[in-house]
């Protein structure tokens, strides 16, 4: 019986296989198909079609054959490679440097010029960017900067608690020292919260998640997140240094440890992970930290349902005498995007299908959606969303799992957030001003009309557009296995240790430590060969904005 | 026929029974080893095997002329040592108290708690443990500075004399229940005429545990001992990974964590396959040596 039973349900399963088979052939009838290979785990695109997918497979004919990693990209990527076997498109994300090297990726700068009109309008001087060492193009990045660039938030800074700020009237803060003052003012007046104790000022120290404090001598210094070193304009040249041994890093590092010792500093910090991290600052204890704003969100979201006074402002506190820089100029990612393999058997098509998703309407569509159902457009030509709109996206899986604007956005060449059309609307809704002020709780516009401002990104400078040249360091990949990446390793073991003792040092032995600190930092023989690598890296891309 | 193929064909099915996982261990076990061919060259993906660059014992020597490494060997057999003795240890002695208790709701109940935590994945255990020495209100900290034995909350996790400490006690609350088992069901299979014939002759609990139980799982004990002596180079990696921080690295970083971050992430396979041959070789030596000490001593052995 048993046996019989397993019998059946074996046909029954190979007749279901092969008539799912079946479905997707008719399905596909009449149309294209182009298979994508992407880097990033994301649920299978809505099956019944969204109103975005539906939009561009009826424009173009084609229809968009998903397939999204599961388990470890840097293993799916060898194993795609050994394989010798690829979908049309391929976009191994932070692992694409790989199919270049093994010569999966076919090139595009012809492609591009024949079939590429919208791609070329969209990408302008940005796709000299994209050549590589052999001179060819082998992808194309998302999230271009293109026209206007317009930010509501800002990238990184120091969160204060707002409770602070009201305490003290809402003062302009710039300088770090001003900035730990009104914490250690705050919480002398205050040293309990819900009944437990205020913590004064907390970090990260764990995983790669430690820029929290390691990135300090440089922004702190008036430059952008870079991550991985300073670049200064040295007698016209922009010029690498590394932060993390200079007397700016010991002065930053000092007023931590000025903090620690007055028991305002988080001892946990060094031992926390992220989850507690995140818990400790939903549970509204802590006054201030420094972060990036993504890091964030979750706690921000979560304290702002909650109480009006416990969630954050970032501000762009620097040490005395440097003027802020926290913004960096909007970049094209120039590590990874798109490209068509070897395997791929129409090129063209591919290409034009490009070509339309960056068209400019198109782009409209994947960032508003549909006018009339998803937008509506003011007397100025503004786009703006009512109440009923509103609350449809706001729920993050909406432009998932319903609208499928995402699968066109993310990943796929098109428009960064922060980019705008040429009628002056941004892509991005979040980052449209009058759209973003609309959406705020009337928390946050007191805050914001205290400092007469409309926009969180009101309260810094604009980025520095002659570094865009550059910018940023932090996509710069070192070979795997060099000696610099041995020697950055080494680097990042001795300030893994040595900076939480320097910001624990004990009064008096703060410049033993520091000293001990360098002596460890010079037995790395090559260090010096990590500049040289950022260096080169700035080099050859001014060489190549210069073409 | 010989004596040997009348052997054979009389243990016919118990051979045909192993033939599987004889199989199964040469596909897993045994091919893999061809990898090692790597250690000795510059191994670079995406290219076959025979057509790489070929660098002799280069890899061995940058691994030896390496400073961390012998920090790293040292917290290695340190650590692993630890939670060998301490997890023995405790795992005999929780068998042996579930033993005696007479109790069968007691036994069950102390055996269901005692293994439970090995069940729970290291990320989620190290999360526990990360919380409970939490120097912010953590329970270890509330506890001593309620018994007045410390005035200020200890950042237990940020000492580096205390970490060796942390990892060899969170193993034992960790493993102690679920390695109690083996013992356990050791002492079953104790004759219980023994223990009759003791408690005529009037021997006291102490003295049947002394006299009947220990030297029951004395064979048991020596090849789990042989075994795990084997395991020396693998202090382990979860734990140790989840639980350090800048602040203890020096004690922390074991030969696992030391090849994910010096080899697999940058790409030096064959970096990565000469310390795991450096690993294995080891193992080696230590088993055999373990393995002639047991049968010197006139005890069971595993080879």
């Amino acid at each position: 019986m048993k046996r019989k039973m397993t019998v059946i349900l074996m046909v029954l399963l190979s007749c279901a296989l092969a008539f799912a088979n079946g479905g997707k052939e008719e399905k596909t009838g009449g149309m294209k198909s182009i298979s994508f290979f992407m880097g990033h785990p994301l649920e299978d695109y809505p099956s019944g079609g969204t109103p975005v997918g539906d939009y561009i497979e009826k424009n173009t004919g084609v229809k968009a054959e998903f397939e999204f990693l599961v388990g470890e990209l840097e293993q799916k990527v060898g194993i795609m490679i050994a394989s010798g076997d690829f979908p049309d498109v391929v976009n191994g994300r932070n692992f694409h440097q790989k199919f270049i090297d093994a010569g999966v990726t076919i090139p595009l700068e012809d492609l591009i010029d024949q079939y590429g009109p919208n791609i070329k309008k969209l990408y302008g001087d940005n796709l000299n960017l994209l050549y590589k060492d052999d001179g060819h193009i082998h992808f194309l990045p998302a999230f271009v900067p293109a026209g206007k660039i317009s930010r509501t938030t800002p990238d990184q800074g120091f969160f204060i608690q707002k409770r602070v700020l009201k305490e003290f009237g809402y003062p302009k803060i710039t300088t770090v020292d001003e900035y730990f003052d009104l914490i250690r003012r705050y919480a002398a007046k205050y040293p309990e919260v819900k009944g437990r104790s205020t913590v004064g000022f907390t970090s990260l120290f764990y995983s790669w998640r430690n820029y929290t404090v390691m990135n300090m001598p440089g922004v702190v210094t008036g430059h952008p997140n870079d991550g991985s070193g300073n670049v200064d304009l040295v007698n016209g040249k922009w010029t690498v240094s590394m932060f993390y041994d200079t007397p700016e890093a010991k002065l930053i590092y000092s007023k931590y440890n000025e903090m620690y010792k007055d028991g305002l500093f988080d001892p946990e910090s060094f031992v926390a992970d992220y989850d507690q991290y995140q818990a400790k600052l939903t549970s509204g204890r802590v006054l201030g930290f420094f972060d990036q704003g993504w890091s964030v969100n979750d706690v921000q979201n979560l304290l702002k349902e909650e109480n009006e006074d416990y969630w954050y402002v970032c501000i762009p506190a620097v040490l005395d005498g440097y003027t802020e820089e926290y913004n960096g100029p909007a970049a094209l990612q120039t590590d990874q995007g798109v490209s068509i393999s070897v395997s791929c058997k129409d090129p063209v098509a591919v290409i034009k299908y490009f070509d339309f998703l960056c068209r400019e309407e198109t782009q409209k569509i994947i960032g508003w959606g549909f006018e009339g159902t998803d937008y509506l457009v003011d007397d100025q030509g503004l786009f703006y969303r009512n109440a009923e709109m509103r609350a449809r996206f706001a729920d993050p899986d909406y432009n998932k799992k319903v609208q499928g604007a995402y699968y066109f956005n993310y990943m796929m060449p098109g428009m960064g957030s922060t980019s705008s059309f040429a009628d002056g609307n941004v892509f991005g809704p979040e980052n449209q001003p009058s759209e973003f002020y609309a959406k705020l709780k009337d928390a946050e516009k007191d805050v914001l009309d205290s400092y007469g401002i409309q926009t969180w990104n009101e309260m810094f400078r604009a980025p520095d557009m002659d570094r865009a040249i550059y910018y940023p360091l932090w996509t710069g990949k070192m070979t795997s296995g060099s000696a610099e990446e041995i020697a950055s390793q080494k680097v990042t073991d001795v300030r893994n240790k040595y900076t939480p003792l320097l910001i624990m040092a004990d009064e008096g032995t703060y410049d033993s430590v520091w000293k001990e600190y360098i002596a460890e930092l010079n037995k790395i023989a090559d260090r010096d060969l990590v500049t040289k690598f950022y260096q080169d890296l700035v080099d050859t891309r001014i060489a190549a904005a210069g073409k | 026929m010989n004596e040997l193929t009348k052997k054979f064909s009389r243990q016919r099915t118990l051979l045909l029974m192993s033939l599987p996982f004889v199989i199964h261990l040469i596909i897993f076990r045994y091919i893999p080893i061809t990898g090692w061919v790597m250690a000795f060259q510059d191994y670079k993906p995406a290219r076959p095997l025979l057509s790489q660059r070929w660098v002799g014992l280069e890899q061995f020597r940058i691994l030896f002329s390496d400073p961390a490494f012998y920090r790293i060997l040292r917290n290695t057999l340190a650590m692993a040592a630890i939670k060998l003795i301490l997890g023995t240890a405790f795992s005999v002695l929780v068998a042996v108290l579930i033993n005696e208790t007479k109790s069968k709701w007691g036994r069950k109940s102390v055996q269901t708690i005692s293994y439970l935590p090995h069940f729970v994945a290291w990320v989620v255990a190290a999360n526990i443990v990360l919380n409970v020495l939490s120097p912010d209100s953590g329970p270890l900290n509330n506890l001593l500075m309620g018994l007045g034995l410390i005035k200020e909350p200890v950042l237990w996790l940020g000492e580096p004399g205390y970490f060796w400490h942390i990892i060899g006690w969170s193993h034992v609350w960790k493993e102690c229940g679920f390695g109690a088992i083996i013992y356990l069901s050791a002492m079953t299979a104790i004759d219980p005429q023994i223990y009759e014939a003791a408690d005529i002759d009037g021997a006291r609990r102490l003295q049947r545990i002394r006299y009947i139980t220990l030297p029951g799982i004395k064979a048991t004990f020596i090849i789990l001992l042989i075994m795990n002596i084997g395991h020396l180079l693998d202090a382990g990696f979860e734990q140790q990974y989840l639980l350090q921080n800048g602040l203890v690295q020096d004690y922390s970083e074991v030969f696992t964590i030391y090849i994910l971050k010096y080899g697999m992430k940058m790409m030096r396979y064959s970096y990565a396959a000469a310390a795991g041959i450096f690993k294995s070789v080891v193992s080696i030596i230590l088993i055999f040596s373990a393995n002639r000490l047991a049968a010197r001593m006139g005890e069971e052995t595993l080879i």
